[in-house]
């Protein structure tokens, strides 16, 4: 459910830009999101069709890019591959890590029309 | 046209809450977020650790989707408790807090409670501003939560398994509990507490009276013996 107060919240980054930008319509939308975040991607989808209903993004496109989680160890330095359930450093044996990456939420672009002639898609 | 942005989503959020623990800890006021599903004791928790806390006075801010229930519950024996009615939304957000904080005496508070609203996902995604997140995890709930929720239990600085005194009644296997945690974090604290009961509340007690020396440092005016 938490998808809904995200995509709220993309939507304010997005106006936000398009605003900046004099854009009279935006049509596509890129996410990066990172895996530790629990994003369903359906969810999110219909998230946004709902929060961009009567607004100059309703009908955009979602493109989400999945970024996959890495660690750091706190004892040993060593990054790694840290799973949804697991957080253990390969070489320590021990889960006492800091996210690297893989746990941010970033709108990474937009596509926007300006005027009435660059609309057509 | 194309645009590259590089917005962090949840920037506005992170600010408040970076905001809220300043002012709280400036203070001398440690922030509790109590996390949990429906059901494991988070009220009844606050009911019996705000008594055990002595003189130290304690604020209260209660999430629910709706009614003013349980800030009506621990209204008695707190400084001053807000309920705030998340209506759609399954968890708080700091600007709410940044809003609640409003209503408080920052200057006359030893601690904030906030009970969030009863979930075990979407909470431990939202930073409130506070200094410590406690996960209340109850015995009837089964021995797979950890595994299944794990993001919340990643984030915890302890983890009360709640309604110890109903333990023996729950198929339960805490060993397991203890190996799914292991592998999100080796630092975190368990403690197995029975609200009703009064079972290890000193061992709470003391936790929160340590972390609050910890955290908020020469800013705490009191400081149990």
């Amino acid at each position: 459910m938490h998808e809904f107060s995200i995509a709220d919240e993309l939507l304010n980054q997005v106006l936000s830009v398009a605003a900046q930008n004099g854009a009279e319509s935006v049509r596509e939308v890129v996410l990066e999101v990172g895996k530790l975040r629990l994003i369903i991607p359906d969810v999110m989808q219909n998230a946004w069709e709902g929060v961009t209903k009567d607004t100059i993004a309703e009908g955009s496109k979602l493109v989400m890019e999945e970024v996959e989680p890495l660690g750091k160890c706190n004892r040993c330095g060593r990054e790694f591959s840290v799973e949804f359930d697991s957080y253990i450093c390969p070489a320590c044996e021990v889960a006492d890590c800091e996210i690297v990456r893989g746990n941010d939420i970033i709108l990474q672009s937009l596509v926007m029309d300006q005027d009435d002639e660059d609309k057509q898609d | 046209m194309k645009v590259k942005a590089v917005k962090h989503i949840l920037e506005a959020n992170d600010e408040a809450a970076i905001k809220n623990r300043k002012r709280l800890t400036d203070a001398g006021g440690l922030g509790v977020n109590f996390i949990s599903s429906p059901g494991s004791g988070k009220t009844t928790l606050l009911e019996k650790t705000i008594p055990a806390l002595g003189d130290s006075k304690v604020g209260v801010i209660v999430g629910d989707l709706q009614t003013a229930r349980d800030a009506e519950r621990v209204s008695g024996m707190a400084v001053e408790s807000v309920q705030i009615n998340t209506g759609l939304s399954c968890h708080l957000y700091a600007n709410q807090i940044s809003e609640a904080l409003d209503e408080f005496d920052l200057k006359d508070l030893d601690y904030l409670f906030i009970e969030n609203v009863g979930n075990m996902v979407c909470p431990g995604e939202f930073d409130l501003g506070e200094n410590v997140k406690v996960i209340l995890y109850s015995f009837p709930e089964g021995d797979d939560k950890v595994a299944k929720y794990p993001t919340i239990f990643k984030v915890a600085d302890i983890v009360l398994m709640t309604k110890s005194d109903i333990k023996e009644h729950c198929s339960f296997d805490m060993s397991r509990i203890n190996g799914d945690l292991k592998k999100l974090n080796e630092n975190v604290k368990v403690l197995e507490i029975s609200s009703q009961r009064g079972s290890n509340m000193s061992d709470w007690i003391d936790w929160l009276e340590s972390q609050r020396v910890e955290r908020v440092g020469k800013a705490a005016r009191f400081v149990s013996e």
